[in-house]
């Protein structure tokens, strides 16, 4: 699933138009769109309203081992060389408030360069006081990108946590709208879309090593045998063994399943287990 | 069914292998610093104050991590040499020590534990080589000292990139009374062949029989370019030792095992290895747990273990039968003081 924050509708809009987000009406604390793998949260700008909307979005939609989360949206840039549009991907977040510094993980080969960005507590009003002031070398700056950090790897491991800047301005009197900021994002917002894609369906391991017929025959064996959820987990686990000794779970399963097998107890079933494990350990194949 | 989770296409989404380098303030100043990021230009560089600020941030996927490894330059401070541990075998050395110089592999067994001991998949290389030997000598004054300089890593496998073999064996050959060895599943002894052998420092491989090198050591080179490394380091008069550590209880392990221990003394001519180690795959019960959940379709891992003391390993008395057998068979080449088996504390 992709979950994406971004502090204004400006900044969502080109998202919610490309994968047909549509708005949660029962959503109220915030402003929440949903579709088929996706969900979007409008936060509002500064760090309070980015955390409290973030932890929101993941409450609302808990996530797997391929969820990806995503802060989308403008940032201001203290390199004038660098133009409005131009797309990174963060490789390091500081909190000028505390000064802690946060290093998101970039596991992915990417279409976008890398920066590092400097949250600030209040707005940039010109390149010259913004980052460079607070001796970092951080070209980009904004108001959200550390407190997002710090509250999503609560919910998130390190890879899962993506944060893709535009920049929109210098800090100097240029004339941004919100529509300009949506036409400014619309590219961005295409490119990230098409790479993300195949990362989300690349990140799910192969978790379950069973088909889904083997693992309702496993499913059925325990029951009869009065397992445990701890022994379940066990049973489960000789069965994958068993596979690479050569053997099939049918075989494993099938006296279990047996229409004259009784098991009357856990108790019972604890010694078919040990059984099953001695005959597995390969104590007796040397 | 599967039978491993070895990396899949899916990598192919991944940054390559240190295309991020991570470098400390401090480590920046070093030469060395300079050398390897010259030799990864297009790597993304960002500086950081402390390595652990990265690698032990909370909620790392370290089998993610390992498919996209990034670099990690840093000074380590403190303590540099340590005592050897009770799983680790000291090959009757009194004064058994080892020492970490780089964090983690670039190889990715599954049965490795370093995917429970470490919060990271990422590779720390401590540039403060120097500093390391500073230590080794206040040890030195002591008593005489056996190393293992290929420890949590695999030394020589990033000789490419660090050079750090090559300066071991510069300074044992330099100390009298030290002893190194460095433990690796590389086929990269070209890397210092044209080193002076040093009956002092001994390489020592690590080798399994193909299916279990196919299965479970992802990455590593393929057994066969292994022993063509050991055979070349043979022929050159350095002091060779065999690791087949771990024994794995694989189906048709006697098989298995009696045409490996074949193969590799068909290939090696047996009276010019220096020693033999054997011991079978034993881990923290902890690390166990841990692994299981990041690699959950291993079959390797999901042996029903036999927890004792802490340390999990097969069934005694198969594991008991395994090493025997194997032992064995290695008698048949080596003599068995040259054979050097794991006994459980
Ligand atoms: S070669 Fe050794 S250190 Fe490297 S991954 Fe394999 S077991 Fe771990």
């Amino acid at each position: 699933m992709l979950l994406f924050a971004t502090a204004l509708y400006c900044e969502a809009a080109p998202i919610i138009e490309h994968l047909h987000l549509k708005k949660d009406i029962s959503s109220r604390a915030f402003d929440l769109f949903a579709g088929e793998g996706a969900a979007l949260v409008i936060t509002g700008t500064g760090c309070a309203d980015a955390a409290a909307g973030a932890s929101y979005l993941l409450a609302n939609h808990p996530p797997e081992e391929n969820t990806l989360f995503i802060n989308f949206g403008t940032c201001g840039c203290q390199d004038l060389q660098i133009p409005p549009g131009s797309t990174f991907l963060l490789n390091r977040i500081r909190d000028e408030a505390t000064g802690r510094v946060y290093y998101p993980d970039l596991l992915f080969a990417a279409p976008f360069h890398t920066a590092g960005i400097t949250t600030l507590s209040r707005v940039m009003t010109s390149a010259r006081n913004s980052a460079a002031d607070h001796g970092c070398s951080n070209r980009l700056v904004d108001q959200e990108s550390s407190a997002l950090y710090q509250a999503t790897r609560h919910y998130l491991k390190q890879h899962q946590i993506l944060f893709c800047k535009v920049v929109s301005d210098h800090g100097a009197a240029e004339r941004i709208t919100p529509d300009s900021i949506a036409e400014l994002l619309k590219e961005p917002a295409r490119q990230l879309l098409s790479w993300l894609a195949p990362i989300e369906a690349a990140l799910i391991q192969p978790s379950d090593p069973f088909t889904p017929e083997e693992r309702t025959a496993l499913c059925t064996a325990s029951e009869a045998l009065h397992l445990t959820e701890a022994m379940k987990a066990e049973f489960l686990r000789l069965a994958a063994y068993a596979a690479l000794t050569g053997k099939h779970v049918s075989e494993l399963t099938a006296p279990f399943l047996a229409a004259d097998f009784t098991c009357k107890n856990k108790k019972e079933g604890k010694q078919y287990l040990d059984a099953l494990k001695f005959a597995l350990s390969g104590a007796d194949n040397l | 069914m599967t039978h491993s989770n070895s990396p899949s296409q899916a990598q192919t989404i991944y940054n390559p292998p240190f295309s991020r380098i991570y470098v400390e303030r401090e480590a920046a100043e070093y030469p060395l610093a300079k050398q390897i990021l010259a030799r990864f230009p297009g790597a993304d560089v960002v500086e950081i104050e402390h390595y652990k600020d990265v690698f032990n941030r909370s909620h790392q996927s370290f089998y993610h991590q390992k498919q996209a490894q990034a670099l990690i330059l840093a000074v380590k401070k403190g303590t540099l040499i340590y005592p050897g541990a009770p799983v680790c075998q000291n090959f009757g050395n009194r004064h058994f020590y080892y020492t970490s110089n780089i964090m983690n592999c670039i190889y990715d067994c599954e049965y490795c534990y370093l995917q429970g001991m470490y919060p990271s998949g990422n590779l720390v290389v401590f540039l403060n080589q120097e500093d390391i030997f500073s230590q080794a000598e206040l040890l030195l004054k002591e008593h005489p000292v056996y190393l293992c300089v290929s420890y949590d890593t695999d030394l020589l496998a990033l000789e490419g990139v660090t050079g750090f073999t090559r300066n071991w064996i510069a300074f044992a050959e330099s100390h009298p009374d030290l002893t190194i060895e460095i433990r690796t599943k590389s086929a990269g002894f070209a890397a210092i062949s044209d080193m002076t052998p040093s009956k002092r420092a001994i390489l020592a491989w690590t080798i399994s029989p193909d299916a279990a090198a196919l299965l479970c050591e992802h990455r590593a080179p393929s057994v066969g370019v292994r022993l063509q490394s050991a055979k070349a380091a043979l022929d050159m008069g350095w002091p060779v030792r065999l690791c087949f550590d771990p024994l794995l209880m694989l189906p048709d392990a006697a098989k298995l095992y009696r045409e490996f221990v074949e193969e590799v003394f068909r290939l090696l001519p047996a009276e010019r290895i220096l020693d033999v180690s054997v011991g079978p795959f034993r881990i923290s019960a902890e690390y166990l747990k841990q692994i299981r959940k990041s690699r959950p379709a291993s079959a390797l891992l999901s042996y029903p273990f036999e927890i004792h003391g802490g340390v999990a390993s097969y069934n005694r008395e198969a594991c008991a039968a395994l090493m025997n057998y194997v032992y064995g068979l290695l008698t048949e080449h080596v003599k068995p003081e040259q054979i050097f088996r794991y006994e459980e504390e």
